[in-house]
């Protein structure tokens, strides 16, 4: 993925017909950081995911918001 | 090893067959579908279930892709959908039943449509005179201006 130059480009190629990556596209669209680590905050309380909870989801991966 | 290839790929000398094999290959590429290209099944219809209330239904979980859920309540004449704005925030609404104006007919009494009818028979006799009256003048004029002018209307009323 690296290596094919827009990782952005690929994924689009490759789920472009998914409803939820092109939701996520959408949800992504025109916010900054700050925007966008609210907008994960918000659908992760909606699978009942505080604050902890979601940081430590995303330690599994190696993130951190 | 040494060259030769025995078993798995078997190399047909029939032109037919080498036909149709092309042709199972041909239908073997067309039906294999690249990874990723691959649809989630769409699930027909609307989503969302029968609640008892409205917190029952904010409290339902629905799916993220922002499609919108469903959820009528029977008891409350009402139906609330939910679905996940753009913000990841629940975007919830409710729908309310209106209750249709029944119109009902508004009666007279007989007595007063019956003096209603009188009027109406008056008024018309009245316009019978007048109209009567102007045409007995049309007549008139006529023969001799003037002549019978006055008493024509006199001996309608």
């Amino acid at each position: 993925m690296m290596q094919s130059g827009n990782p952005m480009a690929l994924m689009q190629q490759q789920f472009g017909n998914d409803p939820m990556f092109s939701r996520a596209m959408q949800m992504a669209q025109g916010k900054n950081e700050d925007e966008l680590k609210a907008t994960v905050r918000n659908l992760a309380k909606q699978r009942g995911m505080d604050d902890a909870a979601l940081g430590q989801f995303l330690s599994q991966f190696g993130m951190k918001l | 090893m040494n060259g030769f290839n025995y078993g798995y790929r078997h190399i047909p000398n029939d032109p037919m067959q080498m036909m149709y094999q092309q042709r199972l290959q041909a239908m073997q590429q067309q039906y294999q579908q690249p990874y990723g290209s691959m649809q989630m099944p769409q699930p027909s219809g609307l989503k969302g279930r029968i609640v008892t209330g409205m917190e029952e239904a904010r409290a339902a979980q629905i799916d993220l892709d922002g499609s919108v859920f469903v959820f009528p309540s029977l008891s409350e004449n009402k139906i609330y959908t939910k679905s996940i704005g753009l913000d990841g925030m629940p975007v919830f609404e409710v729908y309310m039943k209106q209750a249709q104006e029944q119109k009902t007919p508004t009666y007279a009494e007989s007595g007063v449509v019956a003096a209603l009818q009188q009027r109406v028979e008056v008024l018309e006799n009245m316009l019978r005179g007048v109209t009567m009256n102007v045409q007995s003048n049309a007549v008139n004029t006529d023969d001799a201006v003037g002549q019978s002018n006055g008493t024509d209307a006199t001996a309608v009323r």
